[in-house]
C-alpha cells in the first residue's frame, strides 16, 4: 500500500516536470520527436532507479560531510555506463541525445531525490519512488515530444499521422515551439489539478 | 589578424547565434529560477561567467594533460563534475577570503552552479569540439556572457510583468516559458549570421 | 576527515574500475556498429558494388566499390546552422553522379533539415558532372536543383559542397576538374581544362595533374569566399 503511495506521487502530485518543475533542460532540448523523449525518459528513470537502490543501501557507510560528493560520483557512474550501453545498442538515438545523455548528472531530479528521499528511506521504498519519478518524467516528455513531432512533422513515432494536407509547423521542432509548448501544457496542467482541487 | 577574427567570431556565435539558454538549452534551473530581478539575474550571471571562464581553462588542461593521454576518456563525465564541483568550492573560498562584498552579492548562487548542465556541458563541448586552449577560455568566457545576457533580458521582462494582468494558471513558471519562447524566436534572427 | 577521504577513494576507485570494464566491453560493439553504417552508408550511394576499399588518393579519402569505376567520397563544408557533411557516390569516368546523402548537419528544423529528405536527394540521383545551379522553380534542366523553401542558404550550401566533392574526385583520378560558378575563371585553369574535357578513360599524365592541382586550390578557395558573402547575407533562412 505504501510502495502504490510513494509510487503515485511521482506521476502526478509531485511529478519532476509538471509540478515541481525540475529537469528542464532535457525536457526542452530533446522533446522534438517522440523516440527521442521516451528514450531520455526512461535512461534517466534507470539512472535514478539504481543510484536511488546503491545510495539507499550505503547510505549508512557514507559519511555526513561526503554525502554530496559521494552520491554525485555514484551518479556520474550510472551515467556514463548508461551513455556506453546507447552508444552500443541504440547509436542513433544515442547520437540525437548527444550531450544530454552525460548531462543526465546534473539533473536536478537525480541528486534531489537520491539527497531527499534515498538517503533518508528503506530500498522498497527508495524503489518506489525511483519507478514513480522516473516514469513521471518519462510521461512527461512523451507527451510533450509527441504532442511536438505531431504539430512539428505531423507524425508520432516516425508514423505519418496527419496526412499531405497538414501543413507542418516548422516553429515545433525549434528552440522557441520547446518553450511555448511547454509553457502551454504546464498551465494546462495547473489548469486540471486546479479543477480537482475545488 | 586571421586569429584574431577567429576568435572574435567564436565569440560573437557563442553569445548570439548558439546561445547556451535559448539555442542550446543548457543552464534553464537557474534561467527560470534566478530571474525575478535584473540585480539578482545579473549577479548571478556575473557568478556563472566566472566559473564558466575558469571551467573552459579546467576542462582543456584536464582532457589534454589526463584524459587523453592516459586514454582515460571513459572517466570524463565523472571527472569534469568533480572538477566543477571542486572548483566552485574553491572559488566561494577565495572570494569568500578576499572580498567579502563580491561574497556577499555572489555568495548564495556559487554552491548553485555545481548542478547547473551549462557548466558540465560547458566541459563536454569543449572536449567534442577539440578547441584549443585559447578558443576553450574564449568559448567559456563567451558562453557566460551568452548566458547572463538571456537572463537579464528575462528578468527584465518579468520585472514588467509584475503589472500585468496574467492567467491565473499561467502565472510563474508557465509564463516564463511563454516569453522564452518569443526570446527564442528573437534569437532565431542570429542563425546564419556567421558559419563557423 | 579520514574516514571522508578513505569513502571518496574507495567510490572512486570502484568507480573507475566499472567504467573501465563497462568501456572495454562496449568499445569494441561501439566501432563494429560505427563500420556496419559507414558499409551501409557507401554501399547506398553506390548502385552496383557489394563491397569497397578505402583508398587515399591526393589527400582525398576515397571508398572504390568492387564494380569498376563506382567511388564514394565524404565531404564537408559550411551551411546555414553549422557544417555540413555528406557523401558523394559517383563515377569519375563516366563522369556521373550516382547518389548523394547528407550524413550530419545542424539546419534549421523543418526548414534546412529538408536536405536530408527524399525530395531533395532526387537532385542528384544518376546526374551528369557539372556545374549545379540552384533555381526558384521545379527544375527542368539535369544540372538545375531547386531550391528549398526557406532555406536558399542550405540548398546553396549542399550544392557548393557536391560540386566541390565532385572535382576532389576528378582530380584524384588525374582528370581536370570542371569549371564551376562559384569559382572566379584563371586563364590557367580554363585553358587546362579546356583542353582535358576531351581527355577520356585512363588517368592523364603527370604534369595535367599538377595544373589540375593549382586549379582546384583556387576553385576551392573561390568557392569559400561565395560561402562568406552568401553566408554574410544569410538572414533570408
Amino acid at each position: 500500500m505504501k510502495f502504490l503511495k510513494i509510487f503515485k506521487n511521482g506521476l502526478w502530485d509531485e511529478n519532476p516536470t509538471f509540478r515541481i518543475v525540475i529537469g528542464m533542460c532535457p525536457t526542452l532540448a530533446i522533446t522534438n520527436a517522440a523516440i527521442n523523449g521516451l528514450v531520455m525518459g526512461l535512461a534517466t528513470a534507470f539512472v535514478l532507479l539504481t543510484t536511488e537502490i546503491i545510495i539507499s543501501l550505503v547510505k549508512k557507510l557514507i559519511p555526513e560531510n561526503v554525502r554530496i560528493p559521494s552520491y554525485v560520483l555514484i551518479i556520474a557512474t550510472m551515467v556514463t555506463t548508461v551513455d556506453y550501453f546507447l552508444q552500443a545498442f541504440l547509436p542513433g538515438i544515442a547520437s540525437a541525445l548527444s550531450l544530454f545523455i552525460p548531462l543526465i548528472v546534473v539533473n536536478c531530479i537525480i541528486l534531489g531525490r537520491a539527497e531527499a528521499f534515498a538517503s533518508r528511506n528503506s530500498v522498497t521504498d527508495s524503489i518506489a519512488d525511483a519507478l514513480g519519478m522516473g516514469l513521471g518524467f518519462t510521461w512527461a516528455l512523451l507527451l510533450l515530444s509527441s504532442i511536438r513531432e505531431l504539430l512539428g512533422s505531423g507524425s508520432i513515432f516516425g508514423y505519418t499521422i496527419l496526412g499531405a494536407w497538414y501543413p507542418p509547423m516548422a516553429i515545433m521542432l525549434l528552440p522557441a515551439g520547446a518553450f511555448i509548448s511547454l509553457g502551454i501544457l504546464i498551465g494546462f496542467m495547473n489548469f486540471i489539478s486546479r479543477k480537482g482541487v475545488k | 589578424m586571421e586569429q584574431f577574427t577567429h576568435i572574435l567570431l567564436l565569440f560573437v556565435s557563442t553569445v548570439l547565434v548558439n546561445n547556451f539558454i535559448l539555442v542550446r538549452f543548457l543552464g534553464i534551473c537557474p534561467f527560470l529560477g534566478v530571474s525575478n530581478q535584473i540585480g539578482t539575474a545579473f549577479s548571478m550571471g556575473l557568478a556563472t561567467t566566472f566559473v564558466m571562464t575558469l571551467t573552459g581553462m579546467a576542462s582543456w588542461l584536464i582532457n589534454t594533460f589526463i584524459l587523453e593521454k592516459f586514454g582515460l576518456q571513459f572517466l570524463e563525465t565523472v571527472t569534469f563534475i568533480i572538477v566543477i564541483a571542486a572548483l566552485v568550492q574553491f572559488v566561494e573560498m577565495f572570494i569568500k577570503k578576499t572580498s567579502p562584498v563580491l561574497y556577499k552579492a555572489l555568495g548564495i548562487f556559487l554552491p548553485l552552479i555545481t548542478t547547473n548542465c551549462a557548466i558540465l556541458g560547458l566541459a563536454l563541448i569543449i572536449t567534442s569540439e577539440a578547441y584549443s586552449f585559447i578558443e576553450s577560455v574564449v568559448f567559456g568566457f563567451a558562453a557566460g556572457v551568452g548566458f547572463t545576457l538571456a537572463i537579464v533580458l528575462m528578468a527584465g521582462l518579468r520585472e514588467n510583468l509584475e503589472f500585468a494582468d496574467v492567467p491565473g494558471v499561467l502565472k510563474g513558471v508557465p509564463i516564463t516559458l511563454l516569453i522564452a519562447g518569443i526570446m527564442a524566436l528573437a534569437f532565431m534572427g542570429f542563425s546564419g549570421l556567421i558559419a563557423m | 576527515m579520514k574516514k571522508s577521504i578513505l569513502t571518496l577513494t574507495i567510490l572512486g576507485i570502484i568507480s573507475a574500475l566499472l567504467l573501465s570494464f563497462v568501456y572495454q566491453l562496449t568499445t569494441p560493439l561501439i566501432a563494429e556498429r560505427q563500420d556496419q553504417d559507414k558499409k551501409g552508408v557507401v554501399l547506398a550511394v553506390l548502385p552496383e558494388s557489394s563491397n569497397y576499399r578505402v583508398v587515399e588518393k591526393n589527400g582525398v579519402t576515397l571508398y572504390e566499390g568492387n564494380k569498376e569505376g563506382e567511388v564514394a567520397m565524404i565531404a564537408s563544408g559550411p551551411g546555414f546552422g553549422g557544417t555540413i557533411e555528406l557523401i558523394v557516390g559517383a563515377n569519375p569516368f563516366l563522369r556521373q553522379i550516382y547518389a548523394v546523402k547528407v550524413l550530419s548537419h545542424s539546419e534549421t528544423p523543418g526548414l534546412g533539415s529538408h536536405i536530408t529528405g527524399e525530395e531533395f536527394e532526387k537532385n542528384f540521383i544518376n546526374k551528369p558532372f557539372g556545374d549545379y545551379q540552384v533555381v526558384k522553380r521545379p527544375a527542368v534542366d539535369p544540372l538545375e536543383v531547386e531550391v528549398i523553401t526557406g532555406a536558399t542558404v542550405s540548398t546553396e550550401m549542399v550544392v557548393n559542397i557536391v560540386k566541390n566533392a565532385m572535382n576532389q574526385m576528378l582530380v584524384a583520378y588525374g582528370f581536370n576538374p570542371i569549371d564551376v560558378t562559384s569559382a572566379p575563371i584563371t586563364t590557367g585553369a580554363t585553358d587546362a581544362t579546356t583542353g582535358a574535357t576531351d581527355t577520356t578513360g585512363s588517368a592523364t599524365v603527370t604534369t595535367g595533374a599538377t595544373v589540375t592541382t593549382g586549379a582546384t586550390d583556387t576553385a576551392t578557395s573561390a568557392t569559400d569566399t561565395s560561402t562568406g558573402a552568401s553566408s554574410a547575407g544569410g538572414g533570408e533562412e
